[in-house]
């Protein structure tokens, strides 16, 4: 019961703190601006709804998504180090992305765009799904070891892409390496909600296969999960999961990693659902006070928030292993 | 369990031995499947388990064919304890425990707490109690293989397997191990089948051997007829 009541307050906390940030940024907005749309809070009532929640709403999309997705790969590859980019699925699809901007002009974020990150991204999926199923056994450590030769080289092929680009003028390459949230209107943020959650909702209800996962093939096989086509489906999923949330964003860098890992400290999670419901919080609240730091740290620079979240991200991994 | 001429291995057009086998297991046996290293012991489990599937032939268990039984009806017959666990470091006993129901959950319905009453005299009677609210992770080997029974037997399988279960476990954790399971079975009369390389271990408690060599059958039969015999001289050998 004492716990219980410890994580609900944690998650009452963690919500409030997230309902603040629309009006943390380069500058602070008071909450009457949320209505107050005449006089003096003009200008702050329309910067609010046209710019900073529809951010703020893309933001808790993606950082809640990482993190479950993190704690979902953690999961599927019986692997505490695992997290949503080792798969080559997300360099693949900023591979696209970038390619498409730089030798076709089709602009970043258009439905076009994000149909060429898709592509490269089905590549990829197709070719780790048969790389489990190769024909000698399903082994885990083989998929995880080419999807990481995939990743390194699409990763090589965006560095040639963009250091082509950098000798021709146009748009700044560094968002793409390190991750950026992009402004977008009201509608498209909605939208891009919508499509997460339903997403992330697939996988939570999914998320008893992973508690029978988690007890090892053998045992997932005998509650009922065969394993192999769980992983399958699993991997599918949020492959393209991953597709919509990078070519939104780029590669966000650990924060898939360390969320996960510090909501099971936190709260020692019954069962996968519950991790994942902890996790979306985590992630979101993880990445909306990156991204809220990332704009006030030098207002108007505008810092690429996966160099925020790793720099915060990073220590605290490394306080999280020291711990142990 | 009945096997008709099957050849076990993990690739295709690669068995293990190139000699079909067939054996028949009566139920209510304690079976001890034994055999050197690569005999063939751990593919058995993993093909009766649908992990593997027969390269010939046709493997039974209760009556129906093992690959014509679906994932669903697989979690009502058989249920086991791996010799390697992996497990959620941070989870709770009771958490683990509550996992053995999640083919009655299925994807939607709630899954029982295992700390109602029903559960109750079987919990004390696995002496499992104060171990409940403890992290898996912090427990010893011993108290953590009693507790991977218990989840197996929480399924309410009509198969138990174990896999070489008493492996890393101190004569005392092994000799609890083991009286969990023959209180177990007492009350319901599964039947057993546990890989073991321990030839005193199974003389004294199993009573029906079934001995692999080379991917080959070498052995199927009582215990004392595999006792009073050659075979368990030159199993090993």
């Amino acid at each position: 019961m004492k716990t219980n009541n410890k994580i609900l307050i944690g998650l009452l906390l963690g919500i409030l703190i997230l309902l603040l940030l629309p009006f943390l940024g380069g500058e602070l907005l008071s909450i009457s601006a949320l209505w107050n749309s005449t006089g003096p809070n003009e200008i702050d009532h329309r910067i609010l709804w046209s710019l900073r929640i529809p951010r703020f709403l893309l933001v808790i999309a993606v950082g809640g998504s990482l993190a479950i997705l993190g704690a979902t790969y953690q999961i599927i590859f019986n692997n505490t180090l695992a997290e949503p980019y080792i798969l080559g699925v997300s360099s693949a699809v900023t591979l696209g992305v970038v390619t498409a901007e730089t030798l076709l002009n089709i602009p970043t974020g258009s439905p076009k765009s994000l149909g060429f990150g898709l592509l490269f991204a089905m590549v990829v999926i197709v070719l780790l799904i048969l790389s489990y199923h190769w024909k000698t056994g399903k082994e885990l450590e083989r998929i995880v070891l080419f999807g990481m030769g995939l990743n390194f080289i699409f990763s090589s092929a965006l560095f040639l892409i963009l250091s082509y680009r950098s000798q021709s003028p146009g748009a700044g390459s560094l968002r793409w390496l390190f991750g950026n949230i992009p402004w977008i209107n009201f509608n498209e943020s909605l939208i891009f909600l919508g499509l997460n959650l339903f997403l992330c909702a697939i996988l939570w209800v999914s998320g008893r296969f992973l508690d029978g996962l988690s007890l090892g093939d053998s045992v997932a096989r005998t509650l009922g999960f065969p394993p192999s086509k769980v992983r399958s489906f699993i991997l599918f999923l949020t492959s393209v999961h991953l597709t919509l949330i990078t070519s939104a964003t780029g590669a966000i860098g650990f924060l898939g990693l360390v969320v996960p890992h510090c909501i099971r400290l936190a709260l020692r999670p019954s069962s996968t659902r519950l991790l994942f419901a902890g996790s979306f919080i985590g992630g979101a609240l993880f990445l909306g006070l990156s991204d809220s730091l990332s704009r006030m740290l030098l207002p108007p620079i505008e810092f690429p928030v996966g160099i925020i979240t790793t720099l915060l991200g990073g220590p605290l991994f490394l306080y999280l292993l020291w711990k142990k | 369990m009945e096997a008709r001429d099957i050849c076990l291995g993990y690739e295709k057009g690669r068995p293990l031995s190139q000699a079909p086998i067939s054996f028949q297991i009566p139920q209510g046996a304690i079976t001890a499947l034994m055999g050197p290293n690569g005999s063939g012991k751990s593919t058995l489990i993993n093909t009766l388990i649908g992990d593997k599937s027969v390269l010939k032939g046709n493997l039974y268990c209760y009556g129906m064919e093992v690959k014509t039984i679906s994932a669903r009806k697989l979690s009502t017959l058989v249920s086991i304890v791996p010799q390697e666990h992996s497990f959620p470091l941070e989870l709770r006993v009771k958490h683990l425990l509550e996992l053995a129901f999640l083919p009655k959950g299925g994807l939607l319905k709630p899954i029982p707490s295992i700390e109602s009453a029903e559960f109750k005299p079987m919990i004390e009677s696995l002496h499992l109690t104060p171990l409940l609210p403890k992290v898996l992770k912090n427990l010893s080997s011993g108290e953590r293989q009693r507790i991977f029974l218990a989840r197996a037997l929480f399924q309410d399988p009509k198969l138990l397997i174990l896999d070489e279960p008493t492996n890393h476990l101190d004569p005392k954790a092994s000799s609890d191990f083991w009286q969990a399971v023959m209180t177990y079975k007492a009350l319901k009369n599964i039947d057993i089948l546990m890989s073991s390389h321990d030839l005193a271990f199974v003389e004294r408690e199993c009573n029906w051997i079934l001995a692999l060599k080379n991917g080959s059958l070498f052995f199927n039969g009582p215990k004392q007829e595999f006792f009073r015999s050659h075979f368990s001289k030159t199993l090993f050998s």
